[in-house]
Parts: C-alpha cells; sequence; structure tokens
C-alpha cells in the first residue's frame, strides 16, 4: 500500500521519539537511533516525491481508511512532497550535527533527541496534512517541542522561548478560530473540500474572519513582520542544531501554508490578500536586512536575515503568477539549506570562543585557524547574497525574470538592494572572524562542533546551484499544483480501500 | 438570549486579553487560561445543532454536534500542556530576574 | 557545438586546484618561483589554444558551444568567440601566463602564495569566461566571479586594515553594479525574449525602440561603469592598489576593469547608436578622462600614478564606444591593446622597484637606473608608449584617438571639446609618464636607491614582453594579419565593417599636428609640474564618489541601528502591537460578521441556565482580575472554570464537561505550586493612563470574537458535512456509542496521538528547564530538599494513609476509564491525569525521593516512550492484518478472546491504555518539577544570549 508512502515522513520520527525517550540511559545508541530514523524519515519522503514525479499524481493517504472528508487526510502533492523532502533533509543534517555535539544543551539533555525528533515528525506531518485541524495540531507540536528545545539551551534560551511560546500561543488561539469559523462556515475541516465549497459558496458569514485569522497564522509563523517580534530571539538563542532547524525549515511552515492556501484566501478575499503580502514582504526584507547590519551578534544575524529571505518568498507568493510561485518554491528550498548550514557554521565557532558565545566580539579572529570554515561560510554567504552560481542565484533570476515581466520596478530595486545588503553583513562578518586578528581575547577552545554537517549543505547548495534543472522542474510542477487545489478535491480512493 | 452568550464569550476573551498584558507573571497566566477557556466556549458555539442529548448513539433526540467537543477535547490537552511549560517558564525567569514583572524580561535585545 | 572552445577554460581552472594543492609543499622562496613558472604554462597553452583560432575568426567565422543549462528556464551555457572576444580572451590568457609567472617571484617569501596563485587563476577563468560568453546568463556569472576574486585578491594581507576596507568596497561597489546589471539583464531577456547574444542582435531595433529601453540602458552602463571605474564609481580602483601589485598589474589595469568596456562594445550593436546612448558613454567617458590625466599628475604612489592614468584610459574607451563610428571602434581596439600592453609592463616594473627598493613612495626613490638597469629600460619603453610617442603602440592609439575626435560625430560642440580634451588629456598623460621615469629611475638617487638591487632575470622577462610588444606592432612594416584582426574585433563591436590600418606614418595630417600639440603641451606640464597645483579638498568633483560610498554605509548603518532598537525585548509591546495589526487586517478584509437586525437560531438548550453559567463564569474571571490577593485571584479562575464546564455539560456535552473539570483542577494545582515559588516583585500596580491603553485591546477583542460567537449562535442549525457520518458509523465501524469518544479515538484519533505527544514534549519541557535548574544545585541539598513533604514540613500518618488509599483507587478509576473508554465518558487522559494526581498526592506527602523510591514504576521518562512505542504499534498493528494505519481493529475478536459484553480488546483499547501512559508519565514529570521544593537559580552576572 504504497498509500503509506505519505505518512512515513512523519510516522518514523515520530515513532523514534518514543523509542529514544526508551533509550535515554544509552546516550550513544540514542543518538545513533535518532539519526538513522531521521535518515530513514528523509528516504521516505524522497521515495514519495519520486513517486508523485513518476505517476504525476499526488499520494493520498485516508488515515484510519475514514473517506475523506470525514477521517484526517493526508495529501502530498509536489508542493507538500517537496517541503517534506526539504524538511527531512536538513533534520537529517541536523541530526548528524547534533550527533557530534559537545555543546551541554545537546549532550547533557536525555530528552533532546526525543524533543528533536517531535519537532521533525511535526513539520513533515504539517507539510503533509491535509486536514486544517490537524495542521494545528501539528504546529502546536512544532511550538513546544521547539520552545522546549530552545528553552533548554541555557543563556537566554528560557526568555527566547517564553516570549516564542506566548507569541505562538496566541497565534494558535488564531488557528483554532480559524478551525472552528471554517467549521461553522462550511461544515467541514478537509483542506481540499474547504477549497471546493469556498470556491462554490465565498460569501459565507464567518468565512472572511476565517481566512484572516488563518492569513495571521501563516503571516506568524514565517515571521512576517509586524508578527516577526519572537524570531531574532528565538532563532538566535536556541542552541545550534535547533536553531539550524528553525530558521532555515521550520520557518517554511507559514510559507508553505500561504502556498497551500492561497486558493482557499483568493475566493474570499483576494486583492487585499495579495496586498497584505507583498507589503509584508517588502517590510520583512527591510526589516532583516536592516537587522543583520545592525546586530552585533552572529546568529542574530543570520536571524534576521531569515526576516529577509522570508520577505523575497512572500513577495514572490503576493505576484501569484506561475513563474513568480516557482519561484518561491526554488528560494523556500535554497534558503532552508543555506540558512541551516550558516548557522550551523556559526554555532560551531561560537562552541570554540569565550564563553560559548556567538557574539561578534567573541568571534573576532577566531577563524584563523579554520580557513576551510571561512570559505563555507564565503560560499553560503554568496549564496544567501544570490552570487552566480551559487543556488541562491537561481532563485533571485527567477524572481527577478518574474518581476520584469510584471514591471514592478520598485520592488525589483528593493529586492535589488537587499542583495546588496545581504552582501554587507555576510562579509563584513567573514571578515571579521576569519581576516581580522584576534585582539589579545583568549580563552579559545581549539576543539568544537564538526564541520562536517555544513559542508554537506554547503555542498548541497553548490550542487543545486550549478545543476539547478531538476529542481526548477520540480518547482514548475509545485506551482502547478498551486495554481489548481482542485487536484486534491476528488482524492483518489485511497489504496487501503474504505472497508 | 443568544446575544447574552455571545456577550459573555465575548467579555471572556475581553477579559482574557487584559490579563494577558498585566505586569504581573501570575497575572498573564492566568488571562492564557481565561482565554483557552473562552476558546472552548467559542468552538462550542461552532457546533452545528441545538442539540437536547448528548451525542450518544444510545440516546434519542437531536444531538449536540460531537465534532467541536472533539476538537475541544484536543485543544483543552494541549492547552494545558503548553500552560504548565509556560509557568515553568515563568517561574525560571521570575527567579532569575529576582521579580514576576514581566517588563523585566528583557535581555533578549537589539 | 565546438567543443574545443571548453579547452582555454578548462586549461585556466586546472590551475586552481594545482595551485591550492602545491600549498603545503611550498617551503623555500626558491619552491614558490618554480611553481609560478609552472603554473605560468597553463595560460600559455591556453594562448596556443585560442591563437589557433585566428584564421577562423579572422576570415569572419565565430566558433560557439551552447550547453542545456537549465532548459526549464530558458537558461544555457554559451560560449561564442569572435574577434572582440577572441581579442580580449587573448590578452586575458597572455599577460596572464607573464602575471603568474612575475607572482612566484613577487611573493616568493610569502607564505600565502599558494593561495595567491589559486585566486589569481580562478580570476583568470572567470575573465576569459566573461569574454568568452555567448549569451547574457553566462556572461553575468563569469561577471560575479571577477569580482569575488578581486575582493579576495585585494585584501590578500589579510592583517591590513586598509586592504580589508579597500576589498569590502570593491565588492559593494561592483556588486550594487551587478545587481543592477542583473536587473537590466532581466529586463533585456524579457523584451529580447531571449538571453542570446544572437537572439539580442536579432531584436536590436525592437530593443532600442522598447518603451523600457532608458532603464535597460541605465541599469547594464550602471553595472559596466562601476566595473570599468567610471566617474563617479571610480572611487574602489584607488583604493584596491592595496592588492599586491601581481593583482594590480592584471586585475585592476589589463584585464578586469575592461569588463565594462568589453560588455558595452559587445552590447552596442543591440543598444547602441543613440542619443541616449552617445550622450551617456561620451560625457561620463569624458569625464573620467580628464579626471583620471589631472589626478595621477601629483600622486607620490607609484602604483597611484599607475591607477589614476588606467582610470583616464578606462575614460577613453567608454568615450569612444559612444561615439558609434568606424573609426571610434578601430581607436577602441587599438587603444585596449596598447593600453593593456604598456600598464601591465609598468605595474609590474613598478613591482619589481618595490621589491627591490623597498618602497613605492616617489619621495624615496629617484636615481635606480644604475641599481636595476633592465627594469628602468623595460620601464622607459613601456611609459614612452603610454606617452604616446611614436613608434610605439601608443602612439597609434593618441593618434586615432585624437582622429577620432576630429571626426565629426552628433554634436558639433561636443567634437571640439572632445578634441581639445583629449589632447589635454593627452599631454597630461605624457606629464604623468614622464614624471614615472623621472621620479623614479633618473635624478639624484632617493633614499631607497641605497639598498634598490635589480630583480632575477625571469621577474624583468615578464614585463618585458608586453613592452617589447609594444615596440614590436608599430615597427613591423603594416602587420596585415593583426590589422585584419583588429578590423574583425572593432566590427564586432561596430556591427559594420571597419578598416584597421596600423601605420605609423600616416602622412602629414590633423591627428598628427594636434598629437604634436599635445606632445610639447606634455613636456611643458612636466616641466612646471611642481607649479600645477593639485586641488585637493572637499568639494572636488572626485571626491564625490568616495564621499557617497561613505554617506551611504553610514547612512545604512544608521537605519540599522535605528532597526534594531526597535526590538526592545518588551514582550508586551511585542504583543500588542501584534494584536492591532490583527485588528487592522480584520477591519481591511472586513471580516468582522455584523449581527443581523433579527436575530435567527433557535432557542439554546439549556435556556436561561445557561446563560447563567456563562455569565458566572465571565463573573469570576472579571473577579480575578480584580482580586489584589494572587492566591484569591487563582481560586476565582478555578470558579470560573467549573462554570465554563457547566456550560459545555448543558451544550450538552459530558466528556468535554468531565475533561474541563480536570483539566482546571490540575490548572490550579499547578498554579497553586508555582505561587509558593515566585518572588513577590514590587507590586506594579498599573497608572490609569496604562490601564486605559490596556483596555482597548481587551474591548476590541471582546467585541470581536462576541460577533463572532454570535454570528454562530444565531445562525444553526447548520448543514455539518462531516457529523451525520460520525453518528452514522461510531457503533458500527468503531463499537462505540460515544460519537464524541468516537472521533477522539477512531475517526480522528490520529489527531489525538499528536495531542498527547505534544502533552509529553510540555512534560519533558517543564522537567527540563526545573530540572536543569535543580541539577546545577549540590547533590545533598536537592535531596533535603525532596525528602521532606513538598509543603516543608513532615506530614502526619493520617495523611500517609490517605495517599495509600488514593493511588490505588485512582488506578481502579484508571482502569475502568480505559476499559469502557468507549461507552462511558471519559477516556485515556482522564485516567492519566487522575492517577497522576494520585502520584502527586504522595509527592506532596512522602516528598521526591521516598515517592520515586517506593512507586519504581511511576519513571516519567520511561511511561511517556513506552506510551508512545504502545501508540505507535497498536495504530500499525492494522498494516499486518492488510489495513490501512491506524485503522479500528479488534484483536480479542480476531484470536477469539471470551471476553465480558461491552469490552473490546482493540486498537481502541491498546491507543487509550497509550494515551493513558503518556499523559501519566507527562503529568508526573511535571508535577515533580513543579512541585520541587527546591528554590530556582537567579541570575549572577548577565549571561551573554547564545
Amino acid at each position: 500500500m504504497n498509500g503509506h508512502l505519505a505518512i512515513l515522513p512523519f510516522l518514523l520520527p515520530l515513532a523514534g521519539s518514543g523509542v529514544t525517550l526508551l533509550l535515554a540511559r544509552r546516550r550513544a545508541l540514542q543518538g545513533a537511533v535518532a539519526l538513522g530514523l531521521l535518515l530513514a524519515g528523509l528516504l521516505s519522503s524522497a521515495a514519495l516525491l519520486r513517486e508523485i514525479w513518476e505517476t504525476g499524481r499526488p499520494v493520498v493517504f485516508q488515515m484510519g481508511a475514514w473517506p475523506a472528508p470525514h477521517g484526517i487526510t493526508f495529501a502530498a502533492d509536489l508542493l507538500s512532497a517537496t517541503f517534506a523532502t526539504l524538511a527531512g533533509a536538513v533534520f537529517a543534517a541536523g541530526g548528524l550535527y547534533a550527533w557530534g555535539s559537545r555543546d551541554d544543551a545537546v549532550r547533557a539533555q536525555p530528552a533532546f533527541f526525543p524533543l528533536f525528533l517531535m519537532l521533525a515528525a511535526g513539520l513533515s506531518g504539517a507539510f503533509l496534512s491535509g486536514d486544517l485541524f490537524h495542521l494545528f495540531v501539528c504546529t502546536e507540536l512544532i511550538v513546544i517541542s521547539g520552545a522546549a528545545l530552545t528553552a533548554a539551551s541555557g543563556g537566554a534560551g528560557p526568555e527566547a522561548a517564553f516570549k516564542y511560546f506566548y507569541i505562538s500561543l496566541v497565534a494558535g488561539l488564531g488557528l483554532l478560530i480559524a478551525c472552528g469559523a471554517f467549521y461553522a462556515a462550511y461544515g467541514t475541516l478537509n483542506l481540499a473540500d474547504l477549497a471546493a465549497r469556498i470556491a462554490a459558496r465565498p460569501e459565507q458569514p464567518l468565512a472572511a474572519v476565517a481566512a484572516v485569522f488563518l492569513l495571521v497564522y501563516a503571516l506568524g509563523k514565517c515571521a512576517g513582520v509586524p508578527f516577526h517580534f519572537w524570531q531574532p530571539d528565538f532563532h538566535a538563542a536556541a542552541s545550534t542544531p535547533v536553531s539550524a532547524m528553525l530558521s532555515s525549515v521550520i520557518v517554511k511552515l507559514g510559507v508553505y501554508v500561504l502556498l497551500r492556501c492561497g486558493g482557499l484566501f483568493l475566493p474570499l478575499a483576494g486583492g487585499p490578500f495579495r496586498a497584505v503580502v507583498l507589503a509584508v514582504g517588502v517590510a520583512g526584507v527591510a526589516v532583516g536586512s536592516l537587522g543583520a547590519i545592525g546586530t552585533r551578534h552572529a546568529k542574530r544575524m543570520l536571524a534576521y536575515s531569515t526576516l529577509a529571505q522570508v520577505g523575497l518568498m512572500l513577495v514572490a507568493i503576493a505576484w501569484g503568477s506561475h513563474g513568480a510561485l516557482a519561484a518561491a518554491v526554488v528560494l523556500a528550498v535554497n534558503h532552508a539549506l543555506v540558512k541551516s548550514a550558516l548557522l550551523m557554521i556559526a554555532g560551531a565557532m561560537a562552541g570554540r570562543a569565550p564563553g560559548h558565545s556567538a557574539a561578534f566580539d567573541a568571534l573576532r579572529g577566531l577563524g584563523a585557524a579554520l580557513p576551510a570554515a571561512g570559505a563555507l561560510f564565503l560560499l553560503g554567504g554568496l549564496a544567501l547574497a544570490g552570487v552566480p552560481p551559487m543556488n541562491g542565484f537561481i532563485g533571485k533570476w527567477l524572481l527577478f525574470r518574474s518581476g520584469a515581466g510584471e514591471e514592478r520596478f520598485l520592488v525589483l530595486a528593493l529586492l535589488a538592494a537587499a542583495g546588496g545588503l545581504s552582501l554587507v553583513y555576510t562579509v563584513r562578518a567573514y571578515q571579521l572572524v576569519w581576516w581580522t586578528p584576534r585582539g589579545g581575547g583568549s580563552g579559545a577552545s581549539p576543539a568544537g562542533d564538526s564541520f562536517a554537517a555544513p559542508a554537506l549543505l554547503v555542498a548541497a547548495c553548490v550542487a543545486l546551484g550549478v545543476f539547478a534543472e531538476p529542481l526548477l522542474r520540480l518547482a514548475d510542477g509545485a506551482a502547478a499544483d498551486i495554481l489548481r487545489p482542485d487536484a486534491l478535491v476528488r482524492p483518489p480512493p485511497p489504496p487501503g480501500g474504505a472497508p | 438570549m443568544n446575544l447574552l452568550l455571545a456577550l459573555a464569550i465575548g467579555g471572556l476573551f475581553g477579559t482574557g486579553v487584559h490579563q494577558l498584558l498585566r505586569r504581573s507573571v501570575v497575572r498573564s497566566a492566568i488571562g492564557l487560561v481565561i482565554l483557552s477557556n473562552a476558546m472552548n466556549l467559542l468552538l462550542l458555539t461552532t457546533g452545528a445543532y441545538d442539540g437536547a442529548v448528548a451525542a450518544y448513539a444510545t440516546l434519542q433526540g437531536t444531538h449536540s454536534d460531537a465534532l467541536p467537543q472533539a476538537l475541544i477535547l484536543t485543544a483543552i490537552v494541549i492547552s494545558m500542556g503548553g500552560f504548565s511549560f509556560v509557568l515553568a517558564l515563568l517561574l525560571l525567569l521570575s527567579a532569575r530576574h529576582r521579580s514576576d514583572d514581566i517588563d523585566r524580561f528583557t535581555e533578549l535585545r537589539h | 557545438m565546438d567543443w574545443g572552445l571548453l579547452l582555454p577554460l578548462i586549461l585556466c581552472a586546472a590551475g586552481v586546484p594545482l595551485a591550492a594543492a602545491l600549498g603545503a609543499d611550498l617551503r623555500s622562496a626558491r619552491a614558490v618561483r618554480i611553481a609560478g613558472a609552472a603554473l605560468a604554462l597553463l595560460p600559455l597553452a591556453a594562448v596556443v589554444a585560442l591563437a589557433a583560432r585566428l584564421p577562423e575568426v579572422v576570415s569572419g567565422g565565430a566558433p560557439s558551444l551552447v550547453l542545456p543549462w537549465m532548459p526549464s528556464a530558458g537558461l544555457a551555457f554559451s560560449l561564442q568567440v569572435d574577434g572582440l572576444g577572441l581579442l580580449f580572451a587573448l590578452l586575458v590568457t597572455g599577460i596572464g601566463a607573464l602575471v603568474v609567472l612575475y607572482s612566484g617571484f613577487y611573493l616568493d617569501h610569502d607564505p600565502a602564495a599558494p593561495r595567491f596563485l589559486a585566486t589569481l587563476m580562478a580570476f583568470m577563468t572567470s575573465m576569459l569566461g566573461l569574454v568568452m560568453a555567448g549569451d547574457l546568463f553566462t556572461l553575468f556569472v563569469f561577471w560575479e566571479g571577477t569580482g569575488i576574486a578581486s575582493f579576495l585578491l585585494i585584501a590578500h594581507r589579510r592583517d591590513d586594515p586598509a586592504a580589508r576596507r579597500a576589498a569590502l568596497k570593491a565588492l559593494l561597489v561592483t556588486g550594487a553594479g551587478g545587481a543592477a546589471l542583473l536587473a537590466g539583464f532581466a529586463l533585456l531577456a524579457h523584451a529580447a525574449g531571449g538571453t542570446a547574444f544572437d537572439a539580442l542582435r536579432a531584436a536590436g531595433d525592437g530593443l532600442r525602440d522598447h518603451r523600457l529601453y532608458p532603464v535597460m540602458l541605465g541599469l547594464v552602463a550602471a553595472g559596466a561603469f562601476s566595473k570599468s571605474a567610471q566617474f563617479p564609481l571610480h572611487t574602489w580602483l584607488p583604493d584596491a592598489m592595496a592588492a599586491p601589485t601581481p593583482a594590480s598589474a592584471y586585475l585592476h589595469s589589463a584585464t578586469m576593469v575592461k569588463a565594462g568596456i568589453y560588455l558595452m562594445a559587445r552590447l552596442n550593436p543591440m543598444l547602441g547608436g543613440t542619443e541616449t546612448w552617445f550622450w551617456l558613454l561620451s560625457l561620463t567617458g569624458f569625464a573620467t578622462m580628464l579626471l583620471g590625466a589631472y589626478r595621477g599628475l601629483r600622486r607620490n604612489d607609484l602604483k597611484a600614478v599607475l591607477a589614476y592614468s588606467t582610470v583616464g584610459q578606462l575614460g577613453v574607451l567608454m568615450m569612444l564606444i559612444g561615439q558609434d563610428t568606424a573609426i571610434a571602434f578601430k581607436a577602441m581596439v587599438i587603444g585596449v591593446l596598447a593600453h593593456a600592453l604598456y600598464k601591465s609592463s609598468l605595474f609590474m616594473a613598478a613591482g619589481i622597484v618595490d621589491h627591490g627598493a623597498g618602497t613605492r613612495d616617489l619621495r624615496r626613490l629617484g636615481g635606480l637606473r644604475r641599481a636595476m638597469p633592465a627594469t628602468f629600460v623595460v620601464a622607459l619603453i613601456a611609459a614612452l608608449s603610454m606617452a604616446g610617442l611614436p613608434p610605439l603602440a601608443g602612439f597609434l592609439a593618441k593618434e586615432t584617438l585624437i582622429a577620432t575626435a576630429v571626426h565629426p560625430s552628433d554634436s558639433r560642440a561636443f567634437d571640439l571639446a572632445m578634441t581639445a580634451g583629449t589632447v589635454l588629456a593627452g599631454a597630461l598623460v605624457l606629464a604623468q609618464a614622464a614624471t614615472v621615469i623621472h621620479r623614479t629611475f633618473l635624478g639624484r638617487a632617493g633614499s631607497a636607491a641605497s639598498r634598490a638591487h635589480e630583480a632575477p632575470a625571469l621577474m624583468v622577462f615578464a614585463p618585458a614582453i608586453p613592452a617589447a610588444a609594444s615596440l614590436v606592432f608599430a615597427l613591423l612594416p603594416e602587420p596585415a594579419g593583426l590589422a585584419a584582426f583588429l578590423a574583425q574585433a572593432a566590427e564586432a563591436a561596430h556591427g559594420a565593417t571597419v578598416k584597421v590600418s596600423l601605420a605609423v606614418w600616416a602622412g602629414l595630417s590633423p591627428p598628427l599636428l594636434l598629437g604634436g600639440v599635445a606632445m610639447s603641451l606634455g613636456v611643458a606640464v612636466f616641466l612646471h609640474r611642481r607649479r600645477a597645483r593639485d586641488l585637493e579638498g572637499g568639494g572636488a568633483p572626485w571626491t564625490w564618489g568616495d564621499r557617497a560610498y561613505e554617506v551611504v554605509l553610514r547612512g545604512v548603518d544608521a537605519a540599522a541601528a535605528a532597526m534594531v532598537r526597535v526590538q526592545d525585548g518588551r514582550l508586551r509591546r511585542y504583543l500588542v502591537v501584534m494584536l492591532a495589526a490583527l485588528g487592522g487586517l480584520l477591519v481591511l478584509f472586513g471580516a468582522v460578521p455584523l449581527p443581523e437586525a433579527t436575530p435567527g437560531g433557535g432557542v439554546p438548550p439549556g435556556g436561561w441556565v445557561r446563560v447563567f453559567a456563562a455569565l458566572v463564569a465571565l463573573g469570576a474571571a472579571l473577579a480575578s482580575a480584580r482580586l489584589r490577593d494572587d492566591l484569591l485571584a487563582v481560586l476565582a479562575l478555578a470558579a470560573s472554570g467549573l462554570s465554563v464546564a457547566l456550560y459545555i455539560a448543558l451544550e450538552p456535552a459530558v466528556d468535554v464537561a468531565l475533561v474541563q473539570v480536570v483539566v482546571d483542577i490540575l490548572t490550579t494545582v499547578v498554579l497553586v505550586l508555582a505561587l509558593r515559588r515566585l518572588p513577590r516583585g514590587p507590586a506594579h500596580e498599573p497608572r490609569v493612563p496604562e490601564r486605559l491603553r490596556g483596555a482597548v485591546p481587551a474591548i476590541a477583542a471582546g467585541v470581536v470574537m462576541a460577533a463572532v460567537a454570535y454570528a454562530a449562535l444565531s445562525s444553526r442549525p447548520r448543514e455539518s458535512v462531516v457529523t451525520p457520518f460520525y453518528e452514522a458509523n461510531a457503533v458500527a465501524r468503531t463499537g462505540a456509542s460515544d460519537v464524541v469518544g468516537a472521533i477522539v479515538v477512531d475517526f480522528r484519533g490520529y489527531d489525538t496521538l499528536i495531542e498527547i505527544t505534544v502533552f509529553a514534549a510540555a512534560g519533558l519541557g517543564v522537567a527540563m528547564l526545573l530540572g536543569a535548574a535543580r541539577r546545577g544545585r549540590p547533590a545533598g541539598e536537592a535531596r533535603a530538599a525532596a525528602t521532606v513533604g513538598v509543603a516543608g514540613p513532615r506530614t502526619s500518618p493520617f495523611l500517609h494513609l490517605l495517599a495509600w488509599v488514593v493511588l490505588p483507587l485512582a488506578l481502579m478509576m484508571a482502569a475502568t476509564r480505559i476499559l469502557y473508554g468507549h461507552d462511558q465518558p471519559g477516556d485515556g487522559f482522564t485516567a492519566g491525569v487522575t492517577v497522576s494526581l494520585g502520584v502527586a498526592l504522595w509527592h506532596a506527602v512522602f516528598g521526591l525521593a521516598a515517592t520515586r523510591r517506593r512507586l519504581r514504576w511511576a519513571r516519567p521518562r520511561a511511561l511517556i516512550g513506552a506510551g508512545l512505542v504502545l501508540a505507535m504499534a497498536g495504530a500499525a498493528a492494522p498494516v499486518l492484518a492488510g489495513q490501512a494505519f491506524f485503522s479500528p481493529f479488534d484483536f480479542g475478536h480476531a484470536v477469539g478472546l471470551p471476553l465480558p459484553p461491552g469490552v473490546h480488546f482493540g486498537t481502541a483499547m491498546v491507543f487509550e491504555l497509550a494515551i493513558c501512559l503518556t499523559v501519566l508519565g507527562s503529568a508526573v514529570h511535571g508535577l515533580e518539577s513543579l512541585g520541587g521544593a527546591a528554590p530556582l537559580p537567579a541570575a549572577g552576572k548577565k549571561e551573554d544570549a547564545r
């Protein structure tokens, strides 16, 4: 029953969370099992993607074989499968990093890997869920496991987790309200079913309110301005393997929901929806780029830059043409890989700094002994700025092409400026850490976390830049899926077969 | 009558938000609980039917809509878990800052 | 498909890993020199490979290679070599070979020499690709490559702050230009429907008449100007002289700075020939020419003089491209060739001087002709060519330039200005050349002359070659091949036939006369150079670029500082902003449902009792807000929660009400536990204005949610798509008469699985937090804190008895809930919580340690893990039976167990048990952490945010 392929990507890590809890006393084994299951999850999602690509049909699974829309639907089309695979890849890299990490927030926490796996399961589940309320449940799993991991990172972790969690609870209420209102308006929670009914009868009382709360939830999840205040704190304060997940793939949940549910909003509020998303995206680009330049802390810098990068995706989503949506998908994939790599490098450097601090003052000149890490960081920075032949360039080019097609010159100018600014902060950081002579400040420890995981990710960035064709075709298909959500309205009968 | 109910629910939300924005840690936490209670009531109102009896197959008469109730059951548990976690965070932070004033938790800036 | 075109690129690219690999073994200076010499063979081979193309190209061919790269984006990797491209390609590889050879000597004592050589080869590859590119996309890829390489080479001396600044400046200025260029290319590609140069040429007129032509031209020109150091974007080039001299000779005079020239020449057939084009390029080039010629005169740094004269020459070339006449492009190609030859030669000679005399400061140099005669001769030839004296290449360049100037163009006025300007510039350049030679090699010996020594022969050989070349190709009687080749190059840029003759003596003509004027003028300037005052000072136009760069950068930093100040760490402010934004969106979308005039809907079940319950809930909540004492507030909250439960019970929704009660109790317990440990901060009663501000979002939220609730209530009864299915199938398909239970366990059971995972995560999180806090403390103290009851004092036997009784009762309750969970209100969750409360009572009575000792099974993590695994296993079991994951399955029935009626040993029961275990573990985990009596650590010094 290959329908099960649609649920393996999150079932494996979920089972892993339980198993690793039972193994809490045997740390080495626990880490190995966690890493193995994350890799298995990656493989399953890749297989899922391949299946969809080859058959050309979405893979749909009805949990418990209860027919849609009554049971929980899990629907994997190119869009969701791409994001699930992306999450799988980044989480596998994160698991690899955490496995060898010397950070106490990772080593000394018997519950680290269980929570890490819950985080992964929640994210893949959210990507693959075809049910609005299940999206809520998965979101809560992401929120609480992420917050727990961050809170246990020591330092300012608790404060960051507190602010994030507080805001997320409110955002969670928002999604819950959306669920209730959508149910009251259309009597169903199945996304595809909902899309069809909304298209049929957009003028329901409560429909618009539901749409707004769903929109706000999505914007909050992808840290769209002004729902972003939690983000720099949270993404920077988490222990490295966690923040490398949060700021790369987790933040993409909001982007995914906007892509996936754009079809839900448009009938309800087409004009304002696009205008709002565009405004939020532009604001994000500005706030993120400037914030990254203004802050004096490497991980915060990278967190701010996530705001800017997500802003680019929001702009593309707001433009909404086929090309722009494809660009958004490409940008999302590339940014996830680059940002996780950069955060891992920054964290591994911080692990060698006095007081394990990622503040630039502590990192100055630390890289002199590690030129290879510097090369990785520079490559990542160039990818972030969209310099060829790194993968970031492809997304930028697609964005520029669609922007040129729609003659959005002001926005284009802003995007170009954003590229320049990202060059400013990444290159400044690079010069400071790897070129500036270390000013007396000792206490640096030579040994620290390995650069293997970020190296793999950067290699992926280069590969996706030089051999971008598969990703481009994937994005093309995903954009097509977005533009006709009816692909999932009448799901093929679940392979399990309703009894 | 519905209007009164709606106003009461709205009032709960309002009180919850107001408490949430208080400076005192405890009051803010209380705000969270009030909000989640209000949320449960709101979800209940999204039920499709004016039920006369609980949703039991064995009972005759118009059942109350079972789905929102199931959603509430899930939501309650989740918010309960989240609440206890928030409380732990608040304990830790207020101990660290020797104060129960949320406005003092500003270690993370800029 | 001419695969041979890849050969030169591959040859150069091969140098990168080779040079890098050498890294470890280059111990001695000698090794470095040999490495350089060996590495130089690669570009030399490339020269040969390219030269082999000459016949084909001279006869008008343009071999090309197009490899599909990203077909779905219409992008290809495309190479094409015509006259123009080949001219630049030969310069890049030829001079490249010499520079690599030279670098080996120049950096022979530099441990980082391998890095330098590798980067140099990388640059060479990019530059070669740039001039061989057959479409915009490929060109841009290599264009950015040259920028990065330049960044790395300028800051070769990592520890030199000036070098770091210069590198950043170069990267940002050219990078900004690159961004503009990319935008321009995107527009071009959009307008022409393709990126290939052939497609663009085909679309030529369409582009020139395109509505957006000015935008495209502006963006592309911005890119080209930034790269080719046109006023006022020239600002980065003088700073870039911080690079080691070989890099300056190669990137910053011979090749990279000509990329912009190349691009504009390349695009001239597509975009050129318009008024805008003419004025934009002519004026920019004119200004740049004069600026460079003038500024170079009074520099005291040898390299600075050369850098400014390079700027001037770049201006000349840009101006020539603007003319779009045949003779102009003749002058352009000759100028490119001549300048590349003499300037690279001069730079390398300057490097030798720097190397041998230990300084480039003209004030300390002088009289070196004895110490380094060979270098002197080389530099002299190159300088004469730069001065434009016959019989050298520079002479030809200057003559054709002046010929272009006097040649009538679109604007008479500009012709006059251009003539005068070129003559003046020629004079100044001659003075510069004379100054360089005089102040370095002639005159009385400077302070540095004493320890100056000649460089090894091979090192002088490098600059000697181009110097000799600039002499030779002018002396040869009409080198027809070369002329034809240059003609091809000029044609590729001009788009029409160009006649090129290289005769030094073209008879007595206006250009010759004007050249003579320029020469004598130049001599005069040189003789009175001390009087020529150097207008330093703020307002001077040549400082605009620097100032703009400073201002922009400082402005960005200021804006950034302001931006991060918004992130002030005040959570309540964040929340208010977000709520405000939410409200704004609700208004913008007109989303708030307005109640209809005629309230629909029937009387809600429970009638007035229900209204009463709701009002009590509200009242209690308000009371908890008003009450000063925290404990009382918590109790009021509990009351509010209970009346909410009553309301729910009246829906009627018994299960939910029950859970609500349980949760309400648990919440209260947790809150009370927490209250004990909260520090009593100063009472901060908000002042009235603050209260009002706090009230606004509250009231707004209340109104909106009331509207939503009213809309939902008054539109009852509605159609539900799903509920009828649940009611119809609950008994038949899940064996549960309780529909809600059926949904929670079967229809939407997977939600519940995630839900308990969330609950587990919460418990783990609490334990991690407070446990970690406690772990920091000495063990003895922790134990002491844990052996007595939570409340501290010793506890009475009666309480012990109570505890002994309660726990088994709780366990029995739990068991029944799980067994009958499907038919009775209640489920695994309530079961788990009940037991956990029993355990919590043990904590309170016997203390943590004793409880852990006596209740070995109550190990939270194990319980949670077991619960999750059990849940997964139970859900996966049906798959083995060939059914879908999580579908209901009755094991008892399958294996025929004799079970009492009403009891089903199926997936449902397993799941309930799993829920119970997980919830129990998580709740115990949380309770024992929250209940722990150990004080939490206070912050000593503020830890750094990690």
